[in-house]
């Protein structure tokens, strides 16, 4: 499936970013982590949001979101359904500054281990695919979601040929090979941590265990004594 | 007789704050490795810059332009957003890491901040990935973003970041990559560019072998041999491209620097003694009599070389006139050599003074028939 970018599909990008131009809220942020269903940079998923609602985001909107629904969440954590959380580190269940999740997904799709930021990049570029086959006009196709393609197939070997035009069906079909030799053991590794981190507490489920410094420790030890 | 007391680095800042060299700081270290000034200052700490203002009212401006640090910045990012998927994207298309060989640990994003604690839990962090890649374990990462390393110089530790460490699965250890946003043109780049960058991987060589030997192996050079990974931007376009480059000659050079530097700092010590106890480098008078080593490339990389200069000029230094004016004078000072040419003053001493006379006189000749 060959894709042009033309001219009036610039225009018609530029049209609709004038219309939806104003800060994102906090239901863009959550509808954009579903979209991606896997961790995500708040810098990427400011990327994304901006490519696919025609607003300009930032990451500090991003972060704005996640900040205060972490305030939310410590003044009444029964508040809100669920919140922008933190994704967390599958060998100490820590929380990975700048890497975002959404509370309501299992415990296993919140932590990251070694190949999974890999495997959510791949991820997100199969979702772009699946959202650039909806033929309906609507915000963010166009010119804005073929580059995020581009963008995001680009380090997938085989995947985007330069100087041609986007062929989904390629785009799609590199990224099932690569997917097929990573995802399995990822997933594997994320159940294996999850099981760790089920046992902890809602709170630590949620936003992660406390970091501990263990040379400052014996410090404070060899001080004490 | 008594023993005077040991000074410690941090001592003799005065009012200056401590920033920590960094990589970059040695990596300036070894630009001139015979100058005692560049030394003490890198090994105390303190800003050169600062120190500059401070003590000659020099303003320095040094630095990177706020254009090039963005531009910088924006680079780095670029190479590491969605899970550092154009690093991937690099090393797959070299051949050095497989579809699998994706596993990416950024030691920023698992403990941030800036303070005291958070720099600590980094570098323990850090090494807990070493040991890790170090037992063979299949879960250590092929790419570890901003590790945190420390150096010690002096009985003083300072932290370096290097840009990256990279390593497939069979291979032993890590090796280091630093990522700049100049463009890379060939035979075209800026050579003194691609010196600093080189250097500035040798810093992280030399440090991750003194960890490596501090934790009891002694195969350093096997498993971690001369060599780094410039990530450079190709011209202009926003990609990248890798480069693997041999780095013996830096890492040499950095690690003598390094092993020459407790002797150096003992002179300095023993400089400083003389201003009595509690001397800091702020204090009038203090800097200029720590010996310096100007050179014409000391303005690359120094924000002292003004005050350098000026001393090296009121000295007679032929420093001030070049590097090649130097060498050819083989050490004798701008007003003996002008006794020498002139044939006044004491008579040449020794073979080198008699042949740089005969030299000069010649030389001389040739300008009085030519012009």
């Amino acid at each position: 499936m060959e894709r042009q970018q033309t001219s009036s599909g610039k225009e018609e990008h530029a049209a609709s970013a004038r219309r939806g131009a104003g800060r994102i809220g906090r239901r863009h942020v959550l509808a954009g982590l579903s979209f991606v269903g896997q961790p995500t940079a708040e810098a990427d998923l400011a990327r994304l949001l901006a490519g696919l609602t025609g607003r300009a985001v930032t990451t500090g909107d991003v972060r704005r979101v996640a900040r205060a629904d972490e305030r939310a969440y410590a003044r009444n954590a029964g508040l809100l359904d669920d919140h922008v959380a933190p994704a967390l580190a599958g060998d100490s269940s820590q929380p990975l500054a700048g890497l975002l999740t959404r509370s309501d997904w299992p415990l296993a799709q919140r932590l990251i281990c070694g190949r999974t930021l890999r495997v959510a990049h791949l991820r997100t570029t199969l979702a772009l695919v699946a959202r650039a086959r909806l033929a309906v006009l609507e915000m963010g196709r166009g010119p804005a979601l073929d580059a995020l393609i581009r963008r995001y197939g680009g380090s997938v070997s085989g995947a985007v040929r330069w100087g041609e035009g986007l062929d989904l069906n390629r785009v799609e079909q590199a990224v099932q090979v690569e997917l097929a030799a990573i995802s399995e053991p990822d997933t594997r590794e994320r159940q294996a941590s999850a099981l760790v981190l089920g046992a902890l507490s809602r709170p630590f489920q949620l936003w992660g265990r406390p970091y501990v410094v263990a040379s400052l420790k014996a410090e404070v030890r060899r001080q004490a004594r | 007789m008594s023993t005077p007391m040991p000074i410690v680095p941090a001592s003799v800042r005065g009012a200056l704050r401590g920033s920590g060299p960094g990589a970059r700081g040695f990596e300036r270290m070894a630009r001139n490795s015979t100058c005692m000034r560049l030394q003490a200052v890198t090994v105390s700490g303190v800003s050169a810059a600062e120190l500059a203002q401070t003590v000659y009212g020099i303003d320095p401006r040094e630095g990177q332009s706020p254009f090039a640090i963005q531009a910088g910045d924006r680079f780095e990012k670029a190479l590491l957003d969605n899970g550092g998927a154009e690093l991937i994207r690099l090393y797959r298309e070299a051949g050095r890491l497989s579809v699998s060989e994706c596993r990416l640990e950024d030691v920023t994003r698992r403990v941030p901040g800036t303070n005291d604690a958070a720099r600590a839990a980094r570098r323990d962090f850090t090494e807990q990935l070493f040991r890790q890649k170090l037992a063979s374990d299949p879960a250590a990462p092929n790419l570890i973003v901003k590790p945190r390393l420390a150096i010690v110089v002096v009985g003083e530790a300072y932290e370096i970041e290097p840009d990256l460490l990279v390593a497939a699965d069979a291979e032993p250890f890590y090796r280091v990559v630093e990522m700049k946003s100049y463009p890379y043109r060939g035979g075209k780049t800026d050579p003194s560019d691609i010196k600093a960058a080189r250097r500035q991987a040798a810093v992280g060589v030399v440090a991750l072998r003194r960890l490596l030997m501090a934790a009891g192996r002694t195969d350093v050079s096997a498993l971690l041999p001369a060599r780094a990974d410039l990530v450079l931007r190709k011209p202009g376009r926003a990609a990248a491209s890798l480069h693997d480059e041999s780095i013996v000659a830096e890492v040499a050079a950095v690690e003598s620097v390094l092993n020459d530097l407790p002797g150096v700092w003992a002179d300095v010590a023993s400089v400083l003694a003389g201003f009595g106890p509690g001397a800091t480098l702020d204090a009038p008078g203090v800097l200029d009599a720590i010996p310096n080593e100007y050179r014409e490339s000391c303005r690359e990389h120094c924000s002292l070389w003004q005050a350098c200069r000026r001393q090296a000029a009121a000295s007679g230094d032929p420093s001030v006139l070049g590097s090649e004016v130097r060498e050819a004078l083989a050490g004798v000072s701008l007003p003996r050599a002008i006794e020498l040419r002139d044939g006044i003053g004491a008579p040449p001493s020794g073979p080198v003074e008699l042949a740089l006379a005969s030299r000069l006189r010649a030389a001389e000749a040739e300008l009085a028939r030519v012009v």
